[in-house]
C-alpha cells in the first residue's frame, strides 16, 4: 500500500502530468495577492477633518488578522512623543467575526482637536505590522 | 531580521526532514530491491540509511527549535522590541495559547519533534510515519504563511505554499542526503556500491526534473499572484529578494544539468560493466573513483545553491510583497532619483537638530544619506583592495596587510555614526540597544566588520586561499542575508519613505550576496579561481559605488 501511494506519488510529479495541474491553479485563483497586513482604508480615514467626533473607529486591513493580539490606541496628536500616553478607546479593539479583516475600536467621547490613531496588529502570516495616523474634529459653529 | 533567520533554519530544517524520508522510502530502498539484495550493495547502503536517519532528526529538532524560537521572536514583535531585551512569561505563554499564529506553531513543533523520535527508532517500518509527520510539519507551516493570511484565494495559496516546500524537500532535501553521504559514496564502499548509486540517480533524475518545474510553475504563479505586474520586481524589495533567489539557484541548475547529462549516464555504463571490471588500480576503478569525485562535486555546488535558495526563501516570507495601488513600491520620482547618480554627502546639519524629533526631517534624511555614502566609500576600498590582492605579487601582498586595517575605521563610522544616540549623546542603554531592531542591527553590523578585520589579520595570506579562508565569504554571505532582511519599520516615516529604504537595502543584500556566493564556490575549488577572484570583489565595488553615489532619502 505504502509503494502503491509512493509510486503514485512518483507518477504525478513527472513533467507531462503537472499541466493538468498548472491550468487548473491558474483558472481558479482570481487577482493579486497581498501580504504583510497592510491598512487599505479606514474610518475615520488619514486626515480627515471630521465635523462630529466618531463613536468608532474602523480598521480594514489587506490581511487576514489573528485577532487575538491587535492593538489600537487613540490619543491626541499633541501627545505623539509621550512614554505613557492617554488612551481615549472605551476598551480593547475588536475583530469583525465576518469580516476577518476588519478591526473596530469604541471610542470615548472626544472633544474638538487633531486625534492620531495607532495600530499594531498580528496577521496570520505570524508578522506584526504598525502604523498611525491622524484626524481631525473641528470646532463646532 | 531574527526572523527571516529563523524562518530560514525551520525551512532548511524541514527541507532536510521530510528529504529524508522520501530519500529512504522512495528511492534507497527500492533501489535496494531492484538490485536483488546484492551483498556488494550493503555497506553503501547501511552507510546512506544511517547518515539519513542521523539528518532526519537533526533536521527535524532543528526546525523544531527555530519554531520555537520565531515564538519569542514573534511575541517581541509585538511589542515593538527585539528578543534580547526578555520578554514577560505571562505575554509568551498568551500568545503561544490564545493566538492562532501560536497554537498552530506549537502543533508544527509538536510533530517536528515526533519525526525527530520516530527516526530514532530502531524499526525498519518507521519510514512511512515519519515521512507522515513530516509532511504535516510542512502543512502546519504553510498554516502559518502569507499564503495563509489572503482574504481571498486562500485555499489555493495554501496548496501551491505546501506543494512548494514539499517540492523543495524532495528535491534539495534528497540531495542534501546525499551529500551527507558523500564520504560513503567516495570510498571503497561507494566504489563497490555503484550499482546502487546507479540505481538510486536513475531514479531521482526524472523526479528531479518534475520536481523543478513544479517548483518553477508553482514559484512562477506565486509570483505573479504577489506582484500585480514585472515592473514591480526592479522596484520592490521583494521583487528584488526573489531575483536573487533565481540568482542564487543557477548553480543548482547548472550543477543538476551536468549530473544528468553527464555523470547519470557515466554512471549507469559503469555499473552495467561486469562484475570483476572494477579491480582495484584498473582503469575501469580508476574511472570509476573520478567519476565519483566529480559527482560529489556537482553535488555540493547543487546542495550550496539549493540551501541559499531556502535561505533566501526565509527571508522573503518576511518582505512585504507589493501590493495593489502601488503599495511596496517605489514611485516614479523615487526611481528617477535612485537613477540619478550624485557625490557623496558632505555637509550636514548639526545632529542635535533633528534627533529624536517625531517625523524626520530633512535633515535626517540627509544625514543618513551621508552615513551610507561614505560607508559605500570605505566598501570601495574593500572591495578594491580584495581585487588587487587576486593578483599576486608586491601589490597583492600590500593589499592584503591593508585591507583589514580599513575595516577598523570602517567599523567605528558605522557603530558611532549610525546611530548618534548609542556613543555620542548616550542616552540609551546596552538593554535599550538590543531591544531596538535597528540599533541593534547597525551595532551587529559594525561587530561583523571587526571580526572579519580580525580574521583577516590572523590569517596569512595565501595564494590559493586569499582573504580569510572560509570565514570571509560565510561574513559576506551573512552580511548579504542581513542587508536582504533589514527592514525598516518604524512609525516616524511614511511607508513610502521605509520602502524606498528598504528597496535600496535589499540592492545592498543583492550584491553582497552574489559575491559572497561566488567566494565561497571559489574557495570550495567549484568556480573557477581566475575568474571567480575577479567577480566577487568586484561585486563588492559595485555595492560601494551605488551605497557612495546613488543612496537616496531625499527625492
Amino acid at each position: 500500500m505504502k509503494e502503491l501511494l509512493l509510486n503514485t506519488v512518483i507518477r504525478v510529479l513527472k513533467p507531462g502530468s503537472l499541466w493538468v495541474f498548472v491550468l487548473l491553479l491558474v483558472a481558479a485563483a482570481p487577482g493579486t495577492a497581498e501580504a504583510h497586513a497592510r491598512l487599505k482604508k479606514s474610518s475615520p480615514a488619514a486626515d480627515e477633518v471630521l465635523a462630529r467626533p466618531p463613536e468608532v473607529i474602523d480598521l480594514w486591513f489587506s490581511e487576514l488578522l489573528d485577532g487575538n493580539f491587535d492593538y489600537v490606541e487613540v490619543y491626541p496628536a499633541a501627545d505623539v512623543n509621550l512614554k505613557t500616553r492617554r488612551n481615549l478607546a472605551k476598551e480593547g479593539a475588536k475583530r469583525d467575526e465576518k469580516d476577518h479583516t476588519r478591526l473596530t475600536l469604541a471610542l470615548k467621547p472626544l472633544p474638538p482637536g487633531e486625534y492620531a490613531v495607532e495600530w499594531r496588529v498580528l496577521s496570520l502570516d505570524g508578522h506584526t505590522a504598525t502604523g498611525r495616523f491622524k484626524f481631525k474634529i473641528r470646532e463646532p459653529k | 531580521m531574527e526572523h527571516s533567520a529563523l524562518h530560514a533554519w525551520e525551512l532548511l530544517g524541514q527541507v532536510i526532514a521530510l528529504g529524508g524520508a522520501f530519500f529512504v522510502l522512495g528511492l534507497l530502498r527500492p533501489a535496494g530491491r531492484a538490485l536483488g539484495g546484492d551483498p556488494r550493495n550493503h555497506p553503501l547502503e547501511e552507510a546512506m540509511l544511517a547518515t539519513a536517519t542521523w539528518w532526519v532528526v537533526i533536521g527535524a529538532l532543528g526546525a523544531a527549535l527555530a519554531t520555537a524560537l520565531s515564538i519569542l521572536v514573534d511575541v517581541a514583535e509585538t511589542q515593538g522590541a527585539t528578543v534580547f531585551g526578555g520578554l514577560p512569561a505571562g505575554l509568551i505563554l498568551k500568545f503561544a495559547f490564545q493566538t492562532q499564529v501560536g497554537r498552530l506553531s506549537l502543533a508544527r513543533i509538536g510533530f517536528l519533534l515526533l519525526t525527530a523520535g520516530i527516526a530514532r527508532l530502531n524499526t525498519r517500518r518507521k519510514w512511512g510515519w515519519v515521512l507522515a509527520a513530516a509532511f504535516a510539519g510542512v502543512v502546519f507551516t504553510s498554516l502559518v504563511s502569507h499564503a495563509a493570511a489572503q482574504p481571498e484565494a486562500r485555499d489555493i495559496m495554501l496548496v501551491a505554499q505546501v506543494l512548494h516546500i514539499a517540492g523543495a524537500a524532495l528535491w534539495v532535501g534528497v540531495l542534501i542526503h546525499l551529500l551527507a553521504a558523500r564520504r560513503a559514496i567516495e570510498s571503497p564502499a561507494g566504489a563497490a556500491g555503484i550499482q546502487l548509486l546507479a540505481e538510486i540517480v536513475r531514479r531521482f533524475s526524472p523526479v528531479a526534473l518534475g520536481i523543478t518545474s513544479l517548483l518553477g510553475i508553482s514559484g512562477i504563479w506565486m509570483t505573479c499572484r504577489f506582484l500585480a505586474e514585472p515592473a514591480a520586481v526592479p522596484t520592490s524589495a521583494y521583487g528584488l529578494t526573489l531575483m536573487v533567489k533565481l540568482a542564487v539557484l543557477t548553480p543548482a541548475i547548472y550543477a543538476g544539468w551536468i549530473n544528468f547529462r553527464r555523470i547519470r549516464p557515466a554512471l549507469l555504463e559503469l555499473s552495467a560493466r561486469p562484475v570483476g571490471a572494477a579491480a582495484p588500480g584498473g582503469e575501469t576503478a580508476v574511472e570509476q573513483n573520478r567519476l565519483l569525485r566529480h559527482f560529489g562535486k556537482m553535488l555540493e555546488l547543487e546542495v550550496t545553491s539549493g540551501v541559499l535558495v531556502i535561505t533566501v526563501a526565509g527571508i522573503l516570507a518576511s518582505v512585504s510583497p507589493p501590493g495593489g495601488e502601488g503599495a511596496f513600491r517605489l514611485t516614479e520620482p523615487q526611481v528617477r532619483a535612485l537613477l540619478r547618480p550624485h557625490l557623496p554627502v558632505v555637509n550636514i546639519e548639526n545632529v542635535a537638530t533633528f534627533y529624536g524629533s517625531a517625523q524626520r526631517t530633512i535633515d535626517d534624511l540627509r544625514y543618513a544619506e551621508f552615513t551610507h555614502n561614505w560607508s559605500g566609500v570605505m566598501v570601495c576600498l574593500l572591495g578594491l583592495g580584495w581585487l588587487a590582492q587576486h593578483s599576486r605579487g608586491r601589490i597583492g601582498r600590500l593589499a592584503a596587510h591593508g585591507w583589514p586595517l580599513l575595516l577598523l575605521p570602517f567599523a567605528l563610522f558605522v557603530s558611532i555614526f549610525s546611530d548618534p544616540e548609542v556613543w555620542w549623546y548616550r542616552n540609551v542603554t546596552l538593554l535599550q540597544v538590543v531591544r531596538d531592531p535597528q540599533l541593534l542591527e547597525h551595532q551587529l553590523g559594525a561587530v561583523m566588520i571587526l571580526i572579519l578585520a580580525w580574521l583577516g589579520w590572523r590569517r596569512p595570506p595565501r595564494p590559493e586561499n586569499p582573504g580569510a579562508g572560509y570565514a570571509l565569504p560565510m561574513m559576506l554571505m551573512a552580511g548579504g542575508i542581513l542587508l536582504l532582511g533589514h527592514a525598516h519599520s518604524t512609525l516616524n516615516a511614511d511607508e513610502s519613505l521605509l520602502n524606498m529604504i528598504n528597496v535600496q537595502h535589499a540592492i545592498f543584500g543583492t550584491f553582497i550576496i552574489v559575491g559572497g556566493t561566488v567566494s565561497w564556490l571559489v574557495t570550495r575549488g567549484l568556480f573557477p579561481r581566475r575568474i571567480g577572484g575577479v567577480i566577487w570583489p568586484c561585486c563588492v565595488i559595485c555595492l560601494g559605488l551605488y551605497m557612495a553615489f546613488c543612496y537616496r532619502e531625499v527625492v
